[in-house]
């Protein structure tokens, strides 16, 4: 079976000082199959949001190649790769914006996403539900908590109906009682609507959820020329 | 079929509504009010091309970059919503254009009053939009373009 997702040999070097580079990621490569769940596991600052943005497309790798549904995409925008295989994201960091409000929000994104007006109604009232957004949704992204903001970013996700789900550390801002409604959602989308989910965590107990797990490791130091005394 | 529509990515933010805007659209309206009534001998066509070159660039560019901290949100869920960059920029280009002809529409009513609508100096004021339009976005195509930008997805 073709994987949706493959990365072969990804490496990311980032200049940190001259002549030294923090190299995230050495050769990581793994694939993720169509009805996959995939949790990238690592510690803070082990790369992980780095490969959910080579993922995406909005980095590229410095070494390796990234393809999607069998076709080389490493140089491709998410625009691009959201054409061939739609995806949906979920940042760390809140994304909403924040002169919208947060069912103007959801209404511009499945709009973008050219869902059709009556359909997109249903699917953004189906999430807002399911999140508990009702009472909110005419709340301005800015007047919110962080768990509120993420709980708006999950409900677009899951309101995009995607093929391919990705989520950097999607329980990061939530309570117990959240996470709680989170993680058997995911468990859900991916049994019973065959969604391929990529997700991110530094808890051991959250990437269980997933089917399959990848552990980074941390990033490590290469000095490009001897250091001047 | 759902297909990815461009339009809402445009609309949402083409119109000028930032303070800044509106600073730079009374700016703009000083100065064509200045050329349309200081001057005692008729406009010359080059004189004001010449300084619209160097004054509508100058002041969309500072406009577009004084409200940068809260369009780089914006920028961020744009792209987050499956927004393209050409998009981005498209209606950045669109809101330099109308900030534009909005602070020099006193010039533009004083060429409708003494001359021939359709003349050469119409044809010079769109271009003076225009390129206050692309100034406008060109902050925004270095802020997006740089790593820092995809860094502040991260947490």
């Amino acid at each position: 079976m073709k994987p949706l997702v493959e990365f072969r040999n990804i490496t990311v070097a980032y200049p940190i000082a001259d002549g030294v580079l923090r190299l995230y990621g050495e050769g990581v490569s793994f694939a993720l199959e169509e009805g996959g769940f995939l949790s990238v596991v690592g510690g803070s600052g082990w790369g992980k949001s780095t490969l959910v943005n080579i993922v995406l497309g909005l980095e590229k790798p410095t070494r390796g190649t990234v393809q999607l549904d069998g076709e080389n995409m490493t140089e491709q925008s998410f625009v691009k790769r959201s054409a061939r295989v739609k995806t949906a994201a979920v940042f760390q960091r809140p994304t909403a914006l924040p002169q919208l409000t947060v069912l103007q929000n959801l209404h511009l994104a499945l709009s973008m996403m050219g869902v059709p007006k009556r359909e997109r109604d249903e699917r953004i009232k189906e999430s807002m539900s399911f999140f508990g957004l009702e009472k909110l949704s005419h709340s301005y992204p800015d007047l919110l908590s962080a768990g509120q903001k993420r709980r708006i970013d999950l409900a677009r996700a899951l309101a995009a109906k995607p093929r391919f789900l990705v989520l950097d550390e999607p329980t990061g801002d939530l309570d117990s009682s959240v996470t709680n409604l989170v993680m058997p959602l995911l468990r859900g989308l991916n049994k019973d609507h065959g969604m391929t989910i990529l997700m991110t965590t530094a808890l051991a107990r959250h990437a269980s959820t997933a089917k399959h797990q990848i552990h980074l490791r941390p990033p490590t130091f290469h000095t490009e020329k001897p250091i001047a005394r | 079929m759902e297909r990815p529509s461009w339009a809402p990515v445009i609309l949402s933010g083409a119109l000028p509504r930032e303070l800044s805007d509106l600073l730079a659209i009374a700016i703009l309206s000083l100065a064509s009010f200045e050329s349309v009534f200081a001057q005692l001998q008729p406009l010359s066509q080059s004189g004001w091309f010449a300084t619209l070159l160097v004054m509508v660039p100058l002041t969309c560019g500072l406009a577009a970059l004084s409200n940068s901290s809260s369009t780089q949100r914006e920028e961020l869920a744009l792209f987050a919503y499956g927004g393209a960059g050409w998009q981005i920029q498209l209606r950045y280009v669109v809101r330099g254009f109308l900030v534009a002809v909005i602070g020099l529409l006193p010039l533009w009513f004083r060429f409708i009053a003494t001359e021939n609508v359709l003349s050469l100096n119409l044809v010079l004021f769109l271009v003076s939009a225009s390129i206050g339009g692309l100034s406008y976005a060109a902050p925004a195509l270095k802020r997006t373009r740089s790593l820092a930008f995809v860094e502040q997805y991260k947490g």
